[in-house]
C-alpha cells in the first residue's frame, strides 16, 4: 500500500528537511532537555489482498495504487469475515480506517441490503471520514449511499438518510437523542443492521464512555427488535485494555488486532524541562515561552510542525506569538494557523487541506487534531505542556511521523505536577503502558436515566434485563415516581417528557455557570454585558464565589455577584496585586468498605463539600493580605472511594508540630491525587481529594481520601486501590525529585514543611 | 452484579411528607399548600366509581374500549350541516390547493384525530385514543377507540386497521407531521400494516392556513371552530392536560376527566369535517362583497396560482373594496396590476402602477409595471426612462435591494440605447 500522504499529495511537493538532523544535535545538547528517545524506522508488513475480497474493491483499490495490505488490515478484515467483533488498535497514521471500511464494503458488495453505522466522537471527525467514504461510494458502480446523520443534517434531507444510507456515519449523542428514539423511522437500517463501526474507542471513557456503554446496550434492546444481530468493528488509539474497554462498552465478546504492520520514520522525542527562575518558589520560565521558542526555531528553517496546547486560550496565544516570530521574516508565505473547537467546519476543512498540501507551514491546535483527521504528516510536534495521560501523548507525538526521513516531538513541561512528574521520569512515561480506559455503565445515575430511554423506545419486560442486569427494582423505583408503568407483563413510559433531552452523555449533569462581564464596552463605557466563559458547577462556587478574583485569558477580574439560582456570576475587570484562594472544607464519612488490606481501602463514601470562606494572596510575596467568610450551599454526595489510614500512634509520634502533620498530610493529598489522575487516565478534576483527623476522636486514624467526583462512582477508585503502591512510589519519587525546598504547586503544593512531612508520612506507612 | 438495592436506597428521601406539611413555623401559609394537603388526605379513587361509557370489544390481539356515535342528516356541528358535505366541492378544493390524491366519494373518506401522551414524538409517545369519523349515507358516524391501558395498544391498532380498510383518503388536521407519523411508528412496533400507508391524506391545516391566516390569525382547530364554524365547545379539558389526565386513568383515578378528554376528542373530529366543509365553500360558493378583505386576499393569492387566474382579478377587486392593513393593500394592488397587465387590462394596470408610485412605500413591482407599459403599450420610451431613474434613486440600501438595483440599472441601460436611437 503506498502511504497516504502521498494519495493525496504528488510526490515532491514537499522539501526534505535536510534542517532536522542539525538542529537535533543542538537541542540534545540543550541542558533543558531532561530526557530524549530514539525511535528506530520500522518496515512495513505487507500482505497479499484477501482472496474473498470482492472484484469491485479490488479494482477501486487497485485505481488507489493498493496492491497489498498492511497485516494488521488483512487480519481484521479476516477476523470480521469470520463474524468476530474486532478491536484494532494501533498507531496514528496506520491506515486504521480501511481495518473496517473493507469489511464493510465487501458485506454490502456481497449484500445490497446491508448496512452499516459508522460512530464518531466528534462532528469534524465523520466529515473527514464521510469525504473518503463518498469517494469509494463514486468509486464502485453499485448504487450505494453513504450520508452523515447529525444536528446538522437538514430535516429535509433525513429521510433519504434513513431510507438510502448504507452507511450512517454520526455521533453517540445523536444516536442516543435523535435516532434511538425514533427506531422506527430507521426500520431499514435496524433490521439490516451488520456492522456498527466505533472510532477513536479510547475516547469511550469516564463519564461519556459509561454512557456510551448504556447507550450500546439500549442499541442492542433496538437491534433485537428488528431481528439483527451486529458485529462491532472498534479502532483505538494506544489504551492498555482496548479489548476489555471494547467489551465494556458493547456487551460483547472481542477478538484483538495490535500488532501494526505498517512502516514509520525513525523518531526522536526530547523531553524539556523550562529552567528555574526562581528557586524559592519553583518558578520556572513560561513553557508557553519555551514551546513557543522551540516551535518557531524549526518553522524559520522551513520545516514543518505542529504545535498542541492544552486549552483553547493557549492556542490562540501560541498562534498570535507564532505569527509574530515567523510571518515577520523575508518569507510571508509561511503561514501558521490555529485548528480548535469552536472554529466553523468551513474554516476547520481549509486548514486540514492547506496542511496536507503544504501551504500551511505550522499549525497550533487544541487536542482537536490528535484524533485521526487526515492533515497528512508533519516533521515536527511539539507538545505545549503534557497532555495529562500517555495515550493521548502518544497520539499526538504520532502527528509528527513522516513514513520516510526522520521527525522529531519535543514535550515541553509546564510546572504542574504531572509536567514536572513526567519530564523528570522520562522512563516512566516510556516503559509504561499507556493508561486504561475505564467505564462504570452501572452507575446508578447513568443507568436510571438510560432505563428511561429504553423503556421510552420499546416497552421494558418484567422478566428483561439490561447490560446483563436484573433491573426490577429500579423499574419500580421509576414507577413509584411516575414515570413508567406496568401494564401485562410490561413497564410502558408514562410522561410527557422526551427523556433522552434530559440526559447529556457528556456530564452526570449538563449543569454550568456563565460569567459575565458588566459593562464590558469599550473604554469602561456602560454598554452591554458580555459573557466572557463558563465554568461548571462544582469549580463555579471555589472560583466565581462574591469578592474572588477571576481570572481569564490572563486577565483579572472582581466578582461583584453569584447568581446561584440563574447559574450567572457577574464580574468587572480589575488590575489587583493579589489573586483569592477558596477555603474549601470538605467533609467526608464512609459508609462501607468492601475491600481492604492493611492502611489501604476501597468502598462507599459520603462527600459534603462547602466553600466557607476565601483567603487573600498577594502576587509574588505570597503573603496573606486579607480574607472573607461565605456563606455558600452544601454539595453532597455518594460516590466511591480509595482510602488510605495511618495509624493515629505513628501519626502523633512523627517528630513535626501538629499543624505541620496535618498540612503534611494535605500536600501528600494534593499530590496522590494529581498522579492518580496520570495512572487512571482520568481528568485531575475527576477525582477529589479530602483528609480527615477526627482531632477530637482518639480512636480514629487519620485518613486521607481519594473519590471519584461524581455521584455514583465512575469506576476510578478501585482500579486505584488495585495500582495504589505503584502510585505511591510515583508520589515519592516525584517528591523527592522536585526542585523547591519546601514545597510548591509541583509537588505538594505551597505550603512550608508541606514536602518534608510527606515523605516522612510516607516512609512510615513503608515500616507500619 | 452491582447492588442496585443499596445504591437505590441512598437515592430516596428519608419518607415522611405529610407530617412536614404544617410545621410550628411554617403554619398553613398558602393555597398550594392547603391544597396538596387536602389532596394527600383526601381519599383517593371516589370519583372512579362511573366507568366510561362505551363497549369493550374483542380482536384476536386482544381487549380495547370503544365508544360509537352518530350524528343524523339535521346535525348542525356549529352552523354547519354536516350532511350538506360534497364530495365535488372537495374534489376542487383539492384541485385549487394543488393537494394529490382523489376523493371519490363521500364515503370513502375519514376524518382522523388522536389524543396521546405527550407531543414531543418519538417510539414512547403513544395515541391512547384514536377518534375517526366517517359517511354513510347522510349519517356522521363517530367511532373513538381507547386504549384502558397499554396491553390493550394492539387489540385497538388491529380494531383501527380493519375499519380504515374501507376507506381512500383521509383528512386530518396537521396529521402529515403528527398523527399519520405517530400511527406509522405504532403499527410499526405492534407488526401490523399501517393501512394509512395506502391511503390518500389531506391535511386541512395547510389549506386552512393558506385561506384564513392573514385574516384570522392562529389557525389551530379551536380557533377555527370558534371563527369559522362557530362553533363553541363550552367547558372543555386543555389539550396540554390530555397526557396527564390519562396517565391519573391509569393509577386509577379520573375516569371523568377521561369522559371529558373523549368528549374533547369528538369535538375535534366533528369541528374537522365541519372546517372541511367551510373551507370547500370558500372556493366553491361565489364570494360575497361582504366577506372579510382578508379572507378574499387570501383566496386571490390562492386563485392566481391555478389555471383560473382571472378569478383572482375579481377577488383582488372585492378586496380592495374593503378595509385592509397598509402591507397587504400595498401587496394586493401589486399582484392586481400583474394581473391585470396579464388579461390586457392596461388602463387598469397602469393605473394602479402610478398610484403604487406615489406611495412613500417603495413598489418596485409598480415602478417596474409602469415603465413596462409606457415602453411597450404606449411607446413612450423616455418616460419609461424617466420611471427607471426615479425608481433607482428612490431605492434605498436595505437588505434584497441588490437584485433591484441590477435589474434597474439593466433595464435603464437598455432604455437609454432605445431612446438614443429615436
Amino acid at each position: 500500500m503506498r502511504p497516504k500522504s502521498q494519495l493525496v499529495l504528488p510526490d515532491g511537493t514537499r522539501r526534505t528537511p535536510s534542517a532536522v538532523p542539525e538542529f537535533l544535535a543542538e537541542l540534545k545538547k540543550n541542558s533543558s532537555v531532561s530526557g530524549y528517545h530514539f525511535i528506530p524506522a520500522r518496515d512495513p508488513q505487507l500482505v497479499d489482498l484477501p482472496s474473498s475480497l470482492a472484484p469491485s474493491l479490488r479494482s477501486v483499490l487497485a485505481q488507489r495504487g493498493i496492491e497489498q495490505l498492511y497485516s494488521h488490515q488483512a487480519e481484521a478484515f479476516t477476523l470480521a469475515e469470520a463474524g468476530r467483533n474486532v478491536t484494532v488498535v494501533t498507531p496514528t497514521a496506520s491506515g486504521k480506517t480501511l481495518c473496517y471500511n473493507l469489511p464493510v464494503l465487501q458485506r454490502i458488495a456481497m449484500n445490497p441490503d446491508a448496512r452499516a453505522l459508522y460512530l464518531y466522537p466528534t462532528k469534524a471527525l465523520t466529515y473527514d471520514q464521510l469525504e473518503d467514504l463518498m469517494a469509494w461510494a463514486n468509486a464502485l458502480e453499485q448504487d450505494f449511499g453513504v450520508y452523515s446523520y447529525d444536528g446538522d443534517t437538514p430535516q429535509d434531507a433525513r429521510a433519504a438518510v434513513r431510507a438510502k444510507g448504507h452507511i450512517v456515519l454520526t455521533n453517540p449523542d445523536m444516536l442516543h437523542k435523535g435516532i434511538l428514539p425514533h427506531h422506527t423511522k430507521w426500520a431499514r437500517l435496524f433490521e439490516n443492521l451488520s456492522y456498527i463501526v466505533v472510532d477513536e474507542l479510547h475516547t469511550y471513557r469516564g463519564i461519556f464512555g459509561s454512557h456510551v456503554a448504556n447507550v450500546f446496550r439500549r442499541l442492542a434492546r433496538v437491534c433485537e427488535f428488528y431481528g439483527s444481530t451486529p458485529q462491532f468493528i472498534c479502532t483505538s488509539a494506544t489504551v492498555a485494555n482496548p479489548k476489555e474497554l471494547a467489551e465494556h462498552l458493547s456487551g460483547r465478546p472481542f477478538e484483538l488486532v495490535a500488532e501494526s504492520g505498517a512502516g514509520s520514520a525513525e523518531k526522536h522525542v526530547f523531553f524539556y524541562n523550562p529552567p528555574v527562575v526562581n528557586r524559592q518558589l519553583g518558578i520556572r520560565r513560561s513553557y508557553v515561552h519555551e514551546a513557543k521558542q522551540i516551535a518557531s526555531a524549526f518553522l524559520k528553517r522551513n520545516i514543518p510542525a505542529i504545535v498542541f496546547a492544552n486549552s483553547r486560550l493557549i492556542t490562540e496565544i501560541l498562534v498570535r506569538y507564532l505569527k509574530a516570530a515567523i510571518e515577520t521574516g523575508p518569507a510571508p508565505q509561511e503561514t501558521v494557523v490555529g485548528y480548535r473547537g469552536g472554529y466553523l467546519p468551513n474554516e476547520r476543512r481549509q486548514i486540514e487541506r492547506g496542511l496536507r498540501d503544504g501551504r500551511i507551514r505550522g499549525v497550533v491546535s487544541t487536542n482537536a487534531l490528535e484524533l485521526g483527521i487526515d492533515i497528512g504528516s508533519l516533521d515536527v510536534a511539539v507538545l505545549a505542556g503534557y497532555p495529562g495521560t500517555i495515550a493521548s501523548t502518544w497520539q499526538r507525538i504520532g502527528r509528527a511521523g513522516r513514513r520516510s526521513g526522520m521527525s522529531v516531538a519535543v514535550m515541553v513541561a509546564s510546572s504542574a505536577p504531572l509536567d514536572q512528574y513526567i519530564v523528570n521520569h522520562p522512563e516512566y512515561f516510556l516503559n509504561q503502558p499507556p493508561e486504561r480506559g475505564l467505564v462504570n455503565p452501572d452507575n446508578i445515575h447513568i443507568l436510571i436515566s438510560h432505563l428511561q430511554c429504553a423503556t421510552f423506545e420499546l416497552p421494558f419486560g418484567v422478566d428483561e434485563t439490561f447490560g446483563g442486569h436484573t433491573v426490577g427494582e429500579i423499574l419500580e423505583f421509576l414507577a413509584e415516581r411516575g414515570f413508567i408503568h406496568r401494564a401485562g407483563n410490561k413497564w410502558h413510559w408514562t410522561n410527557e417528557a422526551y427523556p433522552a433531552d434530559s440526559v447529556s452523555l457528556r456530564s452526570i449533569s449538563s449543569d454550568n455557570f456563565v460569567v459575565v462581564e458588566m459593562n464590558a464596552g469599550e473604554k469602561g463605557g456602560a454598554e452591554a454585558n458580555r459573557i466572557i466563559g463558563e465554568v461548571d458547577y462544582t469549580s463555579a462556587f471555589t472560583t466565581l464565589h462574591e469578592k474572588a478574583i477571576y481570572l481569564h485569558q490572563g486577565l483579572q477580574y472582581y466578582v461583584h455577584q453569584l447568581d446561584i439560582k440563574e447559574r450567572r456570576a457577574y464580574v468587572k475587570a480589575v488590575n489587583s496585586d493579589y489573586y483569592t484562594d477558596a477555603i474549601t472544607y470538605t467533609k467526608v464519612k464512609t459508609l462501607d468498605t468492601t475491600e481492604t488490606s492493611a492502611e489501604h481501602n476501597h468502598g462507599e463514601v459520603h462527600v459534603a463539600h462547602q466553600v466557607v470562606g476565601f483567603k487573600k494572596i498577594k502576587f509574588f510575596t505570597m503573603e496573606n493580605v486579607g480574607s472573607g467568610d461565605l456563606n455558600l450551599p452544601v454539595q453532597e454526595m455518594h460516590t466511591t472511594a480509595y482510602w488510605l489510614t495511618i495509624p493515629r500512634p505513628q501519626f502523633e509520634s512523627l517528630p513535626f508540630a501538629s499543624i505541620d502533620r496535618l498540612n503534611g498530610l494535605h500536600g501528600l493529598a494534593y499530590a496522590l491525587a494529581q498522579l492518580a489522575a496520570v495512572f487512571l487516565m482520568c481528568d485531575r478534576k475527576d477525582l477529589g481529594a479530602a483528609v480527615e483527623f477526627g482531632l477530637e476522636n482518639p480512636t480514629f486514624h487519620p485518613t486521607l481520601y481519594i473519590y471519584d467526583n461524581f455521584p455514583g462512582g465512575i469506576g476510578l477508585s478501585r482500579p486505584l486501590y488495585e495500582i495504589r503502591e505503584q502510585v505511591l512510589t510515583a508520589v515519592e519519587e516525584l517528591i523527592r525529585s522536585c526542585g523547591c525546598e519546601d514545597g510548591c504547586p509541583s509537588c505538594v503544593g505551597p505550603t512550608l514543611r508541606a514536602k518534608e512531612v510527606a515523605l516522612a508520612i510516607l516512609d512510615t506507612l513503608k515500616h507500619a | 452484579m452491582p447492588d442496585f438495592s443499596k445504591a437505590l436506597r441512598q437515592l430516596r428521601p428519608k419518607e415522611s411528607p405529610q407530617r412536614q406539611l404544617f410545621h410550628a413555623e411554617n403554619p398553613v401559609s398558602s393555597l398550594g399548600s392547603q391544597l396538596a394537603y387536602l389532596k394527600m388526605h383526601s381519599p383517593r379513587h371516589v370519583e372512579d366509581v362511573a366507568a366510561i361509557q362505551g363497549t369493550e370489544e374483542t380482536t384476536p390481539l386482544g381487549r380495547h374500549l370503544v365508544v360509537r356515535n352518530t350524528y343524523d342528516s339535521h346535525h348542525y356541528h356549529g352552523n354547519v350541516r354536516l350532511a350538506r358535505f360534497s364530495c365535488a366541492d372537495l374534489q376542487r378544493f383539492m384541485s385549487v390547493m394543488k393537494s394529490r390524491g382523489n376523493a371519490v366519494s363521500r364515503d370513502s373518506l375519514v376524518f382522523l384525530d388522536t389524543e396521546t401522551t405527550g407531543i414531543h414524538g418519538g417510539t414512547g409517545m403513544v395515541p391512547f385514543l384514536v377518534g375517526l369519523g366517517y359517511f354513510e349515507g347522510d349519517d356522521f358516524h363517530m367511532v373513538q377507540y381507547f386504549m384502558r391501558d397499554f396491553d390493550e395498544e394492539p387489540s385497538m391498532l388491529l380494531a383501527i386497521e380493519d375499519l380504515l380498510q374501507r376507506f381512500k383518503m383521509v383528512v386530518t388536521y396537521n396529521g402529515s407531521s403528527f398523527d399519520v407519523p405517530l400511527l406509522e411508528t405504532r403499527f410499526t412496533l405492534a407488526r401490523l400494516n399501517c393501512p394509512l400507508e395506502e391511503m390518500a391524506h389531506l391535511d386541512l391545516l395547510t389549506g386552512a392556513r393558506r385561506l384564513w391566516r392573514q385574516g384570522h390569525g392562529s389557525c389551530r382547530l379551536a380557533a377555527l371552530e370558534s371563527k369559522i364554524v362557530s362553533f363553541l365547545r363550552g367547558h372543555d379539558i386543555p389539550g396540554g392536560m390530555i397526557p396527564q389526565a390519562y396517565f391519573e386513568f391509569l393509577q386509577g383515578r379520573g375516569s371523568s376527566v377521561m369522559d371529558a378528554v373523549l368528549k374533547h376528542n369528538v369535538h375535534d373530529v366533528l369541528s374537522l369535517a365541519a372546517l372541511t366543509i367551510c373551507a370547500c365553500d370558500r372556493v366553491v360558493r361565489e364570494p360575497a362583497a361582504l366577506d372579510s378583505p382578508l379572507d378574499l386576499y387570501s383566496l386571490a393569492r390562492i386563485m392566481e396560482n391555478t389555471s383560473e387566474w382571472k378569478t383572482a382579478i375579481d377577488l383582488y377587486e372585492m378586496a380592495l373594496g374593503g378595509e385592509l392593513t397598509e402591507a397587504i393593500f400595498l401587496k394586493a394592488r401589486e399582484n392586481l396590476a400583474v394581473l391585470s397587465r396579464r388579461a390586457g387590462n392596461h388602463s387598469r394596470a397602469v393605473g394602479l402602477c402610478e398610484e403604487l408610485m406615489s406611495e412613500s412605500t417603495f413598489s418596485m413591482i409598480g415602478h417596474e409595471g409602469a415603465a413596462i407599459h409606457y415602453e411597450r403599450v404606449a411607446g413612450d420610451g423616455v418616460h419609461a426612462l424617466e420611471i427607471v431613474e426615479r425608481a433607482l434613486s428612490r431605492l434605498g440600501e436595505g437588505d434584497g435591494t441588490q437584485r433591484w438595483r441590477t435589474s434597474l440599472a439593466a433595464r435603464r441601460e437598455r432604455l437609454r440605447q432605445k431612446v438614443m436611437q429615436f
